[in-house]
């Protein structure tokens, strides 16, 4: 292992924040206190909301708390896998989730959309609001409502949340909040639609359409959003490209407009063509995001892995799979040493990701956590 | 070992602003903006611009896509869908409709419903009374039938609360459960009396 592998590693470890911790409570940082305001404003908003409906609703609630969890739950799973990088930290992600679910939610976004829903009726008229106001009103509040709260985050973690890839994940966890806490109000209004009778069935009809429907998500528009404010603001380890970061902002706000707008934009006869549309249309975006992210992050991973490449605790090939794409796990699979099975090849790959998030929580130092996930990869070769 | 927060235990002096760290305001100042924009600029300008959608003689309000009424002259449209109007998604009627005058609000509302009107009623009864702002209504001894101009037969019971006075109305039509509730002070409710009931006398399913 040469010097220059080694200062390239410290490098890396230093300028990406990998590895780096998260402290919630930060009295001398500006952002968590307003964090806190906004938090402990839409939790008194929930807690009214639901003392208020006295029990009437409780069905409904305990259907959308089963059901939108059942979907949380799948989508955590989700994010965790898609979180291949560098592990969001877990109260980091909490406080992802707690502040786009109860701050952007009922702090910000349900006045907003209130106010200027009747500003729009006021303005354009009846027919025209029952178009045009949604499309025109959500895109607006909501997203930089939970914006505003990716912002505050960014002000709590500046060393974790660093890379276009950390904007995805911090995003999409922000997103999820809301969606989940959305879907709950959404749970009392449909109850309420229906005359509070069969209540659990209301609930489950407008849950199966969202879950179905649900990949242009407000999780995939913060994602976007998220990712574009990094690069719009620019870090020590992603430098600025305003009109990067502008276009993925953009585009979050534009699929969520045009969603929300498909039947005025298609009419009762296209309105699923323009769903279908925005679905493909997110989906294409979203992936493009990822792959401008990933190349920041394969870089870290290569400066921070080459070192055990060359102290022969992994392979090139290994190394190549660890930061190239399936093809390049694939063709590490393929050339594992004789006698290795495909799943014990896997299982090497992990266990070399598990090496390079402790050496980047050791700082590049050979702690006792980074000898034991070195010594758990030469266990599985055996 | 790297810390992701600003989480010296003391600030470097050239940082300091009243205790906090001034390199975290810009982030907390845009999401004070944020919220300044959504929940005070614009709520204030709302309720700055006039609001006058007057209902003119004539005009048929939808209550649901094959059901409407006749709002009186002069009410004030908050929500809801004319007759007249033509949406680019083909919507005809809107979930809720309101109109007000005088401090007297007009709100209905359709959903599902494959029950009788007294049913509903109930229903209805049921989830007002139960929830904190229905706690203090006191309903009146009974409900009784009516009928709209159209001959469809509907139920109304009024209710009387510390504030104010008012009456839910119920309606089915075919898998459609209608209510109406009319609230209001005492004597604006008297003096829109007539009015009130000719609205919901009006309601009619349209061929």
């Amino acid at each position: 292992v040469t010097r220059a592998e080694l200062d390239r590693r410290r490098q890396a470890i230093e300028t990406s924040g990998w590895g780096a911790r998260f402290q919630f409570a930060q009295p001398h940082n500006a952002c968590f206190w307003v964090y806190l305001g906004l938090v402990a404003s839409g939790g008194w908003y929930v807690v009214n909301a639901v003392a208020s409906s006295g029990g009437a609703f409780d069905q409904a609630y305990a259907t959308a708390v089963v059901s939108s969890g059942l979907f949380c739950a799948a989508f955590l799973a989700f994010l965790h896998h898609a979180d291949r990088w560098e592990r969001t930290p877990g109260s980091l992600a909490l406080a992802a989730f707690v502040g786009g679910g109860l701050a952007s939610t009922f702090a910000i976004a349900i006045i907003g959309n209130a106010a200027l829903s009747s500003l729009y009726t006021k303005t354009f008229g009846q027919a025209w609001a029952v178009d045009w106001q949604a499309g025109l009103t959500a895109p607006f509040v909501e997203e930089s409502a939970k914006g505003a709260i990716f912002v505050l985050l960014l002000g709590l973690a500046p060393v974790v949340i660093r890379t276009a890839s950390d904007g995805l994940i911090v995003g999409a966890y922000v997103g999820l909040g809301f969606q989940i806490l959305e879907d709950i109000l959404y749970a009392q209004n449909s109850a309420f639609a229906a005359f509070g009778a069969h209540q659990a069935d209301a609930v489950l009809s407008v849950f199966v359409v969202r879950a179905i429907a649900g990949i242009p998500s407000h999780a995939l528009y913060t994602a976007l959003f998220g990712a574009g404010v990094i690069y719009a603001l620019g870090t020590v380890a992603q430098p600025r490209r305003l009109a990067r970061g502008v276009a993925l902002m953009l585009s979050a706000v534009v699929l969520h407009g045009v969603w929300d707008s498909a039947s005025a934009i298609g009419g009762p006869v296209y309105a699923t063509l323009v769903l279908l549309a925005v679905t493909v249309s997110s989906v294409m975006i979203l992936l493009v995001a990822i792959r401008w992210a990933g190349r920041r992050e394969r870089e870290y991973m290569r400066d921070i892995m080459a070192p055990e490449v060359s102290s022969g605790t992994i392979t090139q090939a290994e190394l190549a799979a660890l930061t190239g794409d399936s093809d390049d796990e694939r063709a590490a699979i393929r050339a594992r040493r004789h006698g290795t099975s495909r799943r014990r090849e896997k299982h090497l790959l992990r266990a070399a990701r598990d090496l390079a998030a402790d050496l980047a929580e050791a700082g590049g130092d050979d702690t006792p956590h980074v000898l034991h996930a070195r010594a758990e990869i030469a266990r599985l070769r055996g | 070992m790297h810390t992701g927060g600003v989480r010296l235990r003391r600030v470097p002096v050239e940082h300091r602003f009243f205790g906090l760290d001034r390199r975290t305001l810009p982030f907390a100042a845009i999401a004070v903006a944020v919220w300044l924009l959504w929940t005070v600029v614009v709520p204030w300008i709302d309720r700055a611009v006039p609001w006058h959608d007057t209902i003119a003689a004539g005009e048929r309000v939808r209550l649901t896509d094959d059901v409407s009424f006749a709002p009186a002259a002069g009410w004030g449209l908050v929500s809801g869908l004319r007759t007249t109007d033509r949406t680019a998604s083909g919507q005809k009627a809107t979930e809720q409709v309101e109109l007000t005058n005088g401090g007297v609000s007009f709100f209905a509302q359709h959903g599902p419903w494959t029950g009788s009107p007294t049913g509903l009623l109930r229903q209805i009864n049921k989830i007002t009374t139960t929830s904190r702002g229905g706690r203090g209504i006191q309903l009146s001894s009974g409900a009784v039938t009516f009928q709209t101009n159209s001959g469809h037969d509907g139920v109304v019971e009024s209710f009387r609360s510390q504030r104010v006075d008012g009456l839910i109305a119920a309606l089915v039509f075919g898998d459609e459960g209608l209510q109406v509730q009319v609230v209001g002070p005492p004597d604006q409710l008297d003096n829109h009396a007539r009015e009130i009931e000719d609205m919901l006398s009006s309601i009619r399913q349209d061929p």
